[in-house]
């Protein structure tokens, strides 16, 4: 547990001294947002759901895609002989979801700030933020380590992502659709369910699929 | 030629002629909509049953290739996951043909086909990503992890999101469905065979291919070890 917080605390540094990842993304994220603006105009709930999602797993796939592969091999080789493998996924997984987080959040502000926002139940939107940030987290963190290890890294990483997160957006839409305005939807407990036991899946099978993914 | 076939490859073929002459000679239930295409049901089904299975088994190699670094449970795991999307295209294909007789549509907003496109587009990335990696024994193990995991997502992703939502599909939203009810004896007289035989048949096809890529890759040693 100790190496885990080690780890993301690592993390959290690197990611301040290498700034230009971060500012990247932001910058991405105002991109995407200033294109659908300039073609959108205006929205209404359904759309706007769909799209604020489409923004979140693009710019997702972006911030995670880098998670293994900007860090050299030799570094690797270094963490191998101090901490196991599986507590260095549990760290990237668990710094990925606070990092979709804050950048779902953020999108959140200025999204609704040029397109207006529909939700209603804001608490339980936040909630779903979090959860999808999470769910993302854990299939994406994977789907990078597996992309950093062959050889060209972002075309796998987008190759390999994009259909593993199509039944995540399903699901997600379909469970934002609660707390949103117009649509009178009953809470869609089965959804939840089903993304919380993808979700445990995901966990387990880092745990112990990662060790083979990680040893050369 | 035929002395040296194996009985379960002689079986295949004679399972899968009986299922197309009889499949469509034998007498078939009048039900509204379907009519005389319900004999799909033996060309369109038995591609998911074969599919399904075939998927099972390569996740299963891709394991034993985890745990036991042998390059024939590579070659294996990948000529059967090989042979499963080919199942799956042609189950889709076939899916189309009876979506475009009795729904209207080639295409319908049914969600057991967009789940069935996803599935294939998560196995088509799979053989994408084993074509980046060079190295041999680098691409078994990367692939083996891979496969584990897509198995885990599409089993879910296929048998359970339809069932979060209405379908199209028989026995869906008021479809006439092939249930304990529908299919009678007739059908399953052609329909378990025509499962059995088209597995088999896969079966077949992906041991055949997984020979012809060890024969390759022992070739290879060979030339570089002279």
């Amino acid at each position: 547990m100790n190496a885990v917080i080690k780890l993301i605390q690592k993390e959290i540094v690197l990611e301040f001294r290498q700034r230009f990842a971060l500012n990247g993304l932001l910058l991405y994220l105002f991109g995407i947002l200033m294109m659908l603006y300039v073609s959108f105009m205006e929205t209404e709930a359904m759309t706007w759901t769909v799209l604020f999602w489409i923004i979140v797993f693009f710019t997702s796939i972006n911030a995670t895609a880098k998670s293994f592969s900007l860090e050299s091999q030799n570094r690797f080789l270094y963490y191998y002989s101090l901490v196991k493998p599986q507590h260095l996924i549990a760290a990237k997984m668990i710094y990925n979801a606070l990092l979709l987080f804050g950048l779902s959040l953020v999108t959140w502000l200025f999204y609704s700030l040029i397109l207006g926002d529909y939700i209603i139940h804001k608490k339980i939107f936040l909630l779903t933020l979090f959860f999808g940030a999470v769910s993302i987290a854990s299939l994406l963190s994977l789907m990078s380590a597996i992309a950093a290890k062959s050889g060209n890294s972002s075309t796998v990483m987008s190759i390999l992502s994009l259909p593993v997160l199509i039944p995540v957006l399903l699901l997600l839409i379909k469970i934002t659709l609660y707390s949103v305005e117009t649509a009178q939807v009953a809470f869609p407990y089965r959804d939840v369910l089903f993304l919380f036991i993808l979700n445990l899946m995901m966990g387990i099978l880092a745990y112990v699929l990662f060790p083979y993914i990680y040893h050369d | 030629m035929i002395a040296g076939l194996s009985w379960w490859k002689m079986l295949s073929v004679v399972l899968i002629l009986y299922s197309i002459i009889f499949g469509l000679n034998t007498g078939v239930p009048e039900l509204p909509i379907l009519h005389q295409s319900i004999r799909n049901l033996f060309f369109h089904v038995p591609m998911w049953f074969a599919m399904t299975l075939l998927l099972m088994i390569s996740a299963g190699y891709s394991i034993f290739y985890l745990v036991k670094a042998k390059q024939e449970y590579d070659f294996m795991a990948v000529s059967t996951a090989s042979v499963a999307t080919l199942c799956g295209t042609v189950g889709i294909v076939t899916g189309m043909m009876w979506a475009r007789v009795t729904w209207e549509q080639w295409w319908n907003n049914d969600p057991k086909q967009t789940v069935a496109a996803i599935g294939l587009l998560l196995y088509f990335s799979y053989f994408v990503l084993r074509n980046a990696i060079d190295d041999i024994e680098k691409r078994a193990r990367i692939s083996a992890v891979t496969n584990v995991i897509f198995f885990f997502i599409f089993i879910p992703i296929i048998y359970v999101v339809p069932r979060l939502t209405d379908s199209l599909h028989p026995g869906n939203g008021g479809n006439p469905g092939f249930n304990a009810y529908d299919l009678d004896s007739r059908l399953r007289l052609v329909f378990y065979p025509a499962v059995i035989g088209w597995i088999l048949y896969a079966l077949w096809m992906a041991q055949t291919m997984s020979r012809i890529l060890y024969a390759n890759y022992l070739n290879k040693l060979r030339v570089n070890h002279v």
